[in-house]
């Protein structure tokens, strides 16, 4: 047999592109997709459900912004090979970054407490009681890090990631108004009501948060590409965020399209997907209560180990999950701190879980102007980035996404507090 | 005295009258302990001013002149002074007793025959602590308040600077340390870093790092450094690892660096290169010690001394018939044992362990255990083509990336 052929699709340019292209995939796509985590998902949902298709316009410029940051990110990990933590320390000193990581760290314990109430809320749908599915999870989430490499997590990361597809199929079957969807994408209807306000702000927030910046750029670090290869992972970044938003936007769909006509009253993931049955049937209710799970597992697998290593390179301490705990105690102290604090909070009966996801989507967005501002100081320093610093256009639409972030934090606080 | 306490100091002049604010500090790193050449002054009519360390009077709440700044001629900074806050402070350095890559927190500085030297780097939380003017939490939190000191003889600073990335930094201390050391350092840093620590290396030395750095970094490495000096480090690892890792390479790479190098190296590569990775010929390499048969035991240890140089082990010699075909092995003991004058081919093995150039890897690894050998002679219809030697064979068995078992996941 001929095999030439074979030979010559394989060395034609295209198809060496896309081979690299997936060789070198993956922290952009799973970032974005960590992104859609519990807190995401519950937002989204009541989006939907409340406002109906009238929110789906800000997905638009939340791709543009997410997929410039994303890109930053990328960029500045490929090109200094140090991770965000590191390049704030030795840009600003220690000061800066302490309050940073104390933030940061606080900020992300609450990601993580909303990951894992996550993980008890989609149990709860399946019957499973939260003292076993708890623990179990906080288990899983064990053995994948000290028993995982990079490459093998990263497989399983990129497999969880296309679970996320059963949202997009939970978004056709509960048979949306395309029509009116599009319409209003492309003709926003803006309300200055206070609610509709503190859901934007709410999808804003949880679509662009601090950690991710943190995350994307360690992977890539970790990942190890070459600077030959940086257009290809430019790719990953931007092709993440359009998936991202676009589950998003799906599961937005899902609910405008039941459970906002008939007026039902949700407060939960549980309550959607109980409310999604009888109006887009069984499947539907079943899909989405299954990507809240797998969202939900697979956030709580990064947060809290990445947060431990961000919080310990950046101040020097020692760090890494094949360390024991007598060389690495702020190490393992921080990462099994966070996951058994978590656990242990969640199995609190009547803790005030939606207050302290509230707040932590609030330390989210008080945070993250500051540390875009950090980006865009480290990625405008040509002694860092060399050729690679900012063009107009990024510094354009990062500065408007710092100032829109910022003002929209203001609002948020401001509402907080008139409340 | 830490270099903290001197950050952002009031610098008077004799009168009392203040000048400005401290900004850095210059050191000469000539010196084992680095002497403090001058300091660099933030002056209030927003210049920068640096004075020479001999006309500091006094350090205390603030640092006072000798005579006044504008009598003062200024220090020119020369190129292998370090800017202590800029270039080290909160930075990474190497530290050579431990192998690692630590974060500085503090610098000690000391006070000696007149002079003021820098003599070590504090790597510890206390460090933090007094950075963050948070040392009075120390005790009630029942962390140790004692320093965490590096000796400054034992740290190598990483000068990072993307600008400065031709630059051949002299690493002198990291130089001492045996490849595979530098190599575990290597893995652990950014693109830029590691590829400054390769340039500072001479060819040879800089060959034997990139042999023990993880494969996937090598692939990096070799992307990043230029095409030129690329080709020299390859032309100068022995033929089985560099003939792995332009495989690993993307094609016009590998094609573009095979040109680049000696002729008889490339030559030697591209044949490797033809044999699958798995196989014994993939992993063989082509330098071996070969005499033709005939030869007395004395006249075989002579062409050995002209051969050594440029083999992986001598302790095998391997014997060809006249037209090539492998007949026979004598180890460079039974040479010795021998009297000088007896034929080789008197005393050889001619029942030689072999492989085949397509034998599968691990195959190789347990015939190579199994007869206890150092080395095994890889054949193709009879011919010998190159020789899989001991520790090739463990790294089949035990590849580097466990050898090293990091399984570093998000940070690094």
């Amino acid at each position: 047999m001929d095999y030439s052929i074979f030979r010559r699709v394989f060395k034609s340019p295209a198809v060496i592109s896309f081979i690299i292209f997936l060789s070198v995939m993956g922290p952009g796509i799973i970032t974005a997709n960590v992104d859609n985590d519990a807190g995401g998902i519950t937002t989204y949902s009541l989006a939907g459900s409340q406002f109906g298709y009238d929110l789906l316009w800000t997905f638009i410029p939340m791709i543009i912004a997410l997929a410039v940051i994303q890109e930053m990110g990328v960029r500045m990990g490929i090109v200094s090979g140090k991770g965000l933590a590191d390049l704030i320390r030795e840009k600003v000193g220690i000061k800066l970054t302490f309050l940073m990581m104390v933030a940061l760290l606080l900020a992300n314990f609450g990601n993580v407490l909303a990951e894992f109430s996550g993980i008890a809320v989609s149990a709860g749908i399946f019957n499973v009681p939260r003292f076993i599915a708890l623990p179990l999870a906080a288990f899983f989430v064990w053995l994948l890090v000290v028993k995982g490499t990079y490459k093998s997590v990263e497989k399983i990361f990129l497999m969880a990631s296309a679970l996320y597809f059963s949202y997009i199929i939970a978004g056709f079957l509960a048979q949306p108004d395309w029509g009116l969807a599009a319409q209003s994408m492309i003709m926003p209807q803006i309300s200055l009501d206070a609610a509709y306000i503190t859901m934007v702000i709410g999808l804003v927030g949880t679509t662009i948060a601090p950690w991710m910046m943190f995350y994307i750029q360690s992977s890539v670090v970790e990942k190890g590409i070459s600077l030959k290869n940086l257009k290809y992972s430019k790719m990953d970044a931007v092709l993440g965020a359009i998936v991202v938003n676009i589950v998003a936007f799906f599961i937005v769909i899902a609910c405008a399209a039941t459970i906002h006509p008939t007026g039902i009253q949700v407060n939960n993931v549980a309550d959607v997907s109980m409310a999604l049955a009888p109006l887009a049937g069984q499947y539907a209710s079943i899909l989405f209560a299954f990507g809240f799970l797998n969202a939900s597992l697979f956030a709580a697998s990064i947060l809290p180990l990445s947060t431990a290593y961000y919080v310990c390179e950046s101040l020097g301490f020692e760090a890494g999950v094949s360390k024991s705990f007598r060389e690495a105690p702020v190490f393992h102290g921080l990462y099994l701190g966070l996951i058994i604090a978590a656990v242990i909070i969640i199995l609190i009966p009547s803790v005030p879980l939606l207050s302290i996801l509230y707040l932590s989507q609030v330390a989210n967005g008080i945070l993250l102007p500051f540390v875009l501002i950090l980006m865009l100081l480290i990625i405008n320093d040509k002694k860092i980035m060399g050729e690679h610093v900012n063009t107009k256009l990024f510094n354009v639409i990062a500065v408007a996404t710092v100032i829109i972030v910022m003002g929209l934090s203001i609002g948020l606080l401001v509402t907080t507090f008139l409340r | 005295m830490y270099l903290s306490d001197l950050i952002k100091k009031p610098v008077i002049n004799p009168s009392g009258e203040k000048i400005g604010k401290l900004k850095d500090v210059i050191v000469s790193s000539e010196t084992a302990y680095p002497i403090i050449k001058a300091i660099m002054v933030n002056t209030s009519g927003k210049t920068v001013k640096n004075i020479p360390c001999n006309y500091i009077g006094d350090i205390g709440k603030k640092i006072i002149l000798k005579i006044p700044i504008n009598d003062i001629e200024e220090y020119t900074i020369l190129n292998n002074d370090i800017k202590l806050i800029h270039n080290v402070l909160d930075r990474q350095v190497v530290d050579i007793e431990d192998k690692k890559i630590r974060r500085v927190n503090d610098l000690k500085l000391s006070a000696k025959n007149g002079h003021y030297h820098v003599i070590g780097v504090d790597i510890g939380i206390h460090g933090i602590l007094k950075r963050l003017s948070l040392t009075r939490i120390a005790k009630p939190l029942g962390i140790d308040s004692r320093e965490d000191l590096i000796s400054w003889k034992d740290i190598d600073a990483l000068n990072s600077d993307y600008s400065n990335l031709k630059l051949k930094v002299p690493k002198q201390k990291l130089k001492k340390l045996h490849p595979a050391d530098i190599a575990d350092i290597v893995d652990q840093l950014g693109l830029n870093e590691s590829i400054t620590i390769l340039n500072s290396l001479d060819d040879e030395a800089a060959a034997d790092t990139l042999e023990e750095v993880s494969p996937e970094r090598q692939v990096i490495l070799l992307e990043g450094m230029e095409s030129q000096r690329a080709a020299e480090l390859l032309d100068e690892m022995s033929p089985d690892d560099a003939a792995d890792l332009l495989a690993d390479l993307p094609d016009d790479k590998a094609e573009e660096l095979l040109d680049l190098m000696e002729p008889e190296e490339s030559e030697d590569l591209r044949k490797l290169l033809e044999y699958p990775e798995n196989t014994a010929g993939g992993v063989m390499t082509t330098e071996f010690a070969a005499v033709e048969e005939g030869l007395t035991a004395q006249q075989v240890l002579d062409s050995l001394r002209e051969m050594a140089k440029n083999v992986e082990t001598i302790y095998y010699v391997y014997v060809l018939s006249k037209n090539g075909d492998l007949v026979g092995v004598v180890s460079i003991r039974e040479i010795i044992l021998s009297d000088p004058d007896i034929n080789i081919s008197d005393f050889m093995q001619t029942d030689v362990i072999k492989v085949d150039v397509m034998e599968e890897q691990h195959e190789v690894a347990q015939k190579i255990a199994k007869y206890n050998l150092i080395a095994l002679p890889v054949v193709e219809k009879d011919k010998i083509r190159g020789i899989i030697t001991v520790d090739d064979a463990i790294d089949i068995v035990l590849p580097t990336a466990w050898k090293k078992r990091v399984p570093r996941m998000f940070g690094r």
